[in-house]
């Protein structure tokens, strides 16, 4: 197997404000192979969007990346680190070789630009190419991402578009310099749910027919098991759990991901309920809450909230990421006894 | 297991720190944080206290004084001439106080302002024992007894300053308090009812900015009997209200749509409760900046109004009346520089708190500035 | 049976457009736009669609937060759109709402205190310590402890600040609670935490609910019944477990089929929509789903699908009719031949417009 397109490792990226020292991503370890597709998935404040800033090094102000490497690799396996890369070569790298779709179209479209002078702003700024050529690799990334009548698209303003088409433009955009790597945070998360399936299905295929590698951001785990090889659980921080997609799915290990896939009510899963007879059961929690950065507790981060936490040993020291099954990688020592097969037919309460 | 934890979701708040603050709290907090502004916070505050302690700086009249077996204090002469105690009119003082006291009772004391020198009428000859009288004309340049030098006739600078003091913060806190009045009212309206009262407010928000405040109050001068300080007040307020008015309607108009404002009003909440209760209290920051702002500049309203010559009739001085003084003769640069300071200054602290004040509570700006 | 306690007919909520210097009316965003469903009693009523369709402003309609501009709501027997001052005051005692940001849902500049206690002292509820004791209370139900009276909203997490929107709303003792997307800003592992605490209180308090969202396994969850809206209407409608399991429509199949899972053995076939929904401004002609719709046919363009009946299942759809003709009556079959049509049809789909 040839080298990873991009590895992370050991990436450290602090913000250092008036408060103190806030960790939001400490120490995390991933890989995205050529071609394929990587969900990173959690909740608000885990440090998702924070390491896919990272990547391009666009932490905000007092953002500081601390430790790690970022490196990526270009088809003859020569890598460069892009966390100690030079500025202007840098900006090579984005747009160029690692397109960024983010979560809201709107605010990253400029509203004073027709969209066909946007894409073709980004084609110049990474080919030496003319206007008109630019305009016509414009016309052709809207063709690519299904936007119909892309000439008369070409001339229109953002705002003359729907959330959907927006969220195609940004795509092109992102598209338009041939990258390896797309980092896609949250992508659909403002859409509704019949433009979202519009805009993995275009995802998905594009990644057939382009051969992109994808870095997919979501907190919705739905999202990731539709469109993922592989999946990253981030919790405060770190990756607790990661796998190829199949396998964490049927077989979750850490108490975490176990606790965020029983707590979404399955479909059909008001088990017990006839019609007019209510006989609901509870849904299945997480107690308490996300702790913030400043708040991150000792030993295993998510130990106050574990069902399956063992004092003293879990509040003591910080597990290890170690590998319980081929390729399947979790932070909890516990793992083992913890990755039952889950399935529908199967009562809730078994998983505890 | 889980369950019972989940039933308890407060704990996470509770060891947070005890404290409890609300936004002015926090505000303050960084406020508190900012040299500058906290200068400037400062050197108002001073500004006030001369103000409010000006005849204890620099005047001729006693502050306390034991006179034929009662204690009395003339100082408060200065601020209405009403609160002077009669029986030194009575006893024919005519205003010098050191020499009748000890000539009319023996057994009189008396505690005196720290300058002795008049903001109205230059210090005569041996009014205060042993002490010339106050140069006049372009002689009296700063010195050890006329601190600021003296005016064209032998008035303290100083001692004109001084009082002068509490026309500066009086102009800028009434007119504007004025202006805040009117501003936020008209805006809350048009801002909270829309439709025709909207249209109305907004209306005679655009009439009234285009009167030229300078030019109706130099109007209202020529015109009025007597021309007061108050009055010019009144105007700088009645016609600078417009921008606060402008922006009260934006944050009525947003924070209306607010989701907090539907549940109010799901609650049963009337127009008036939502106004006072759930909009005013979070549209006030913002409207506070442009208030600040306008008192350093009716301020300078002000000061340019007394250096054309229209500020308040003698014997009140403004700084700017001083600077008027100087127009005359240019030889006496003192009494150019040190009431140009004092405006100066008086300007930029009022500005440096705005701005202090607009960074602290703008949530937007905090972020840009992290 | 008894009367319902919220009656829908025929709503209507039109917002003028108006443009020019002059504020000329020149047409309407018709937001809701004919809506009828009832309420129960101590029943849920779940109301699904995406953004746009008119969900929200169903909601608020009811409680007269946005003014009805046709068709009537009955509240306990009692017209809300004619109730005025005193008895409108007196309604929205009964009916509250949750709102589903709980950042924007609460003043920032009032304490917890301040905030629970309005409602209390606008219907003049108690004395000042039984004012005291009914918040206690209600923040209790709702998780949290009296401590939390003498803070602000910041001092909180979107999870315990929507505790405090749902303590406000049951303060006064409403019996019926528009819940508009109670749950959509939280983090997935406090999700399930609001809703047990809905269910929870719904048992405890016998509330009704109208429990608005995107979520369409949520609503299965909570509700009793489940409307689906698209452009201003509901076009199916019935009992959770048949909607679920015999969706008639073909916008509910699509929607059903769009929500990803982390089922492999659910992820059936997408049907993915073409299109955008079209502006409530503008609404088509005909059905409004047809310009989207993979088996429109000439009557969908031309006529509007009135409601078709099924043991309690309502559609609109002229396709779901026939094949629920031609099934006899039997929901199950023309839910199955809609499926098919549905796979058929959705896969040979033209590209996005």
């Amino acid at each position: 197997m040839t080298a990873p397109l991009l590895e992370i490792n050991n990436l450290v990226t602090a913000f250092h404000t008036p408060a103190g020292r806030v960790p939001a991503v400490d120490g995390v370890s991933l890989s995205i192979e050529r071609g394929k597709t990587l969900g990173l998935v959690g909740e608000s404040g885990c440090g998702k969007s924070v390491t896919a800033m990272s990547i391009l090094r666009l932490v905000a102000a007092p953002g500081v990346i601390e430790a790690g490497e970022i490196l990526l690799r270009d088809a003859s396996g020569a890598a460069v680190n892009l966390v100690t890369l030079p500025e202007p070569r840098l900006r090579e790298v984005r747009g160029g070789r690692i397109g960024m779709i983010f979560q809201e179209p709107m605010t990253s479209l400029n509203p004073v630009f027709t969209i066909g002078d946007q894409i073709a702003e980004a084609v110049l700024l990474h080919r030496d190419v003319s206007r008109a050529e630019a305009r016509g690799r414009a016309l052709e990334m809207l063709e690519l991402v299904r936007i119909a009548d892309p000439k008369r698209r070409l001339d229109e303003y953002p705002h003359q578009l729907s959330g959907g088409m927006r969220q195609r433009v940004v795509i092109a955009m992102a598209l338009a310099c041939e990258p390896d790597l797309i980092i896609a945070d949250e992508p659909t998360t403002a859409l509704d749910v019949t433009i979202q399936a519009q805009i993995l299905d275009l995802l998905a295929d594009l990644r057939q027919r382009l051969g992109t590698a994808i870095l997919l951001i979501t907190h919705d785990l739905g999202v990731v098991a539709e469109t993922c090889d592989d999946v990253a659980v981030m919790y405060a921080g770190r990756i607790v759990e990661q796998a190829p997609a199949a396998a964490l799915f049927a077989k979750p290990r850490h108490p975490y991901t176990i606790g965020l896939l029983a707590a979404r009510p399955e479909r059909g899963g008001h088990a017990g309920r006839k019609a007019g007879d209510r006989a609901i059961g509870r849904l299945r929690t997480i107690p308490g809450m996300v702790p913030a950065p400043q708040h991150f507790p000792a030993g295993c981060r998510f130990h106050p909230r574990c069902a399956f936490a063992r004092l003293p040993e879990c509040a003591g020291a910080m597990p290890e990421l170690r590998e319980v099954a081929t390729g399947h990688f979790v932070r909890c020592p516990y793992a083992d006894a913890l990755g039952e097969p889950r399935r529908l037919d199967e009562p809730r309460e078994q998983i505890a | 297991m889980t369950d019972s934890q989940s039933r308890h979701p407060s704990r996470g708040f509770q060891s947070r720190s005890s404290q409890s603050r609300g936004f002015w709290a926090e505000a303050w907090a960084r406020f508190r944080r900012k040299p500058l502004a906290m200068a400037a916070l400062a050197f108002v505050t001073l500004l006030a206290a001369v103000a409010l302690l000006a005849p204890a700086i620099a005047g001729t009249k006693p502050v306390l004084c034991r006179y034929k077996g009662r204690i009395y204090a003339p100082c408060l002469g200065y601020f209405d001439r009403r609160l002077e105690p009669t029986i030194f009119a009575k006893d024919r003082f005519r205003g010098t106080y050191p020499r009748n006291l000890k000539e009319k009772d023996p057994n009189s004391w008396a505690i005196w302002p720290l300058v002795f020198q008049d903001p109205h009428r230059a210090v005569r000859d041996n009014e205060w024992p042993g002490r010339p009288a106050n140069p006049a004309k372009d002689e009296g340049r700063p010195n050890g007894i006329n601190l600021f030098g003296t005016d064209q006739y032998g008035v303290d600078v100083f001692a004109k300053m001084v009082h002068g003091t509490t026309i500066a913060l009086l102009v800028g806190v009434v007119s504007m308090g004025l202006a805040g009045t009117i501003g936020i009212i008209v805006g809350a309206l048009g801002g909270y009812f829309g439709g025709w009262i909207d249209m109305l407010t907004s209306r005679i928000t655009e009439i009234v900015m285009c009167v030229p405040t300078l030019v109706l109050i130099l109007a209202v001068i020529a015109i009025v009997e007597k021309p007061t300080i108050w009055k010019t007040m009144a105007i700088i307020g009645a016609t600078g209200w417009t921008g606060i008015a402008r922006l009260t309607r934006g944050e009525f108009l947003r924070l209306r749509q607010s989701e907090f404002v539907t549940a109010a009003r799901a609650t049963g909440a009337g127009p008036v409760r939502i106004m006072l209760r759930h909009i005013l209290p979070n549209a006030l920051a913002p409207v506070l900046v442009p208030i600040t702002f306008g008192i350093a500049s009716a301020i300078l309203t002000e000061s340019s109004l007394s250096f054309l010559g229209f500020g308040p009739p003698p014997p009140a001085a403004s700084w700017g009346s001083l600077l008027n003084d100087a127009r005359s003769n240019l030889s006496m640069w003192w009494l150019v520089v040190f009431p140009g300071v004092a405006i100066f200054l008086t300007v930029l602290a009022y500005n440096l708190i705005g701005e202090g004040l607009q960074e602290v509570t703008d949530p937007r700006l905090r972020e840009a500035r992290k | 049976m008894t009367s319902p306690l919220v009656e829908v007919a025929g709503l209507q909520t039109h917002f003028p457009v108006r443009k020019g210097l002059l504020r000329r009316v020149v047409g309407a965003v018709r937001a809701v736009d004919g809506v009828s469903f009832s309420i129960e009693k101590g029943r849920t009523l779940g109301l699904v669609g995406e953004s746009g369709c008119g969900k929200t402003t169903v909601g608020r309609s009811i409680l007269r937060l946005v003014e009805p501009t046709g068709g009537s709501v009955r509240f306990d027997g009692r017209d809300v759109r004619a109730a005025g001052g005193a008895e409108l005051r007196g309604l929205r005692r009964r009916m509250q709402i949750v709102f589903q940001d709980p950042y924007g849902s609460l003043n920032p500049r009032m304490k917890v205190r301040s905030i629970l206690e309005e409602g209390l002292i606008i219907h003049r509820l108690g004395t000042a310590a039984e004012r005291l004791e009914r918040m206690t209370r209600a923040l209790a139900r709702t998780g949290l402890t009296a401590a939390a009276l003498d803070r602000y909203p910041h001092e909180f997490s979107g999870g315990q600040r929507q505790r405090i929107a749902i303590a406000r709303a049951i303060v006064i003792e409403p019996d019926f609670l528009v819940l508009d997307e109670p749950i959509s800003a939280l983090d997935v592992s406090i999700q399930a935490q609001v809703v047990n605490l809905l269910v929870e209180l719904r048992e405890q308090l016998g509330l009704t609910y109208l429990f608005i969202s995107h979520d369409l396994s949520v609503v299965e969850y909570v509700s009793d019944d489940v409307a689906v809206m698209y452009l201003g209407r509901i076009v199916e409608r019935a009992p959770a477990a048949r909607l679920y399991a015999e969706p008639l429509h073909p916008y509910t199949l699509a929607l059903f089929s769009a929500v990803p899972s982390v089922e492999p053995d659910r992820r059936r076939r997408r049907i993915v929509l073409t299109g955008d929904v079209p502006s409530p401004a503008r609404p088509p002609a005909g059905c409004r789903f047809h310009p989207r719709c993979p088996l429109a046919e000439q009557v969908c363009r031309q006529t509007e699908p009135p409601a078709t009946m099924v043991d309690g299942h309502a559609v609109h759809c002229h396709v779901a009719a026939r094949e629920v003709e031609r099934a006899g009556g039997d929901a199950a079959a023309a839910a199955a031949r809609m499926a098919e049509l549905m796979a058929v049809g959705g896969a040979a789909s033209p590209a996005a417009t």
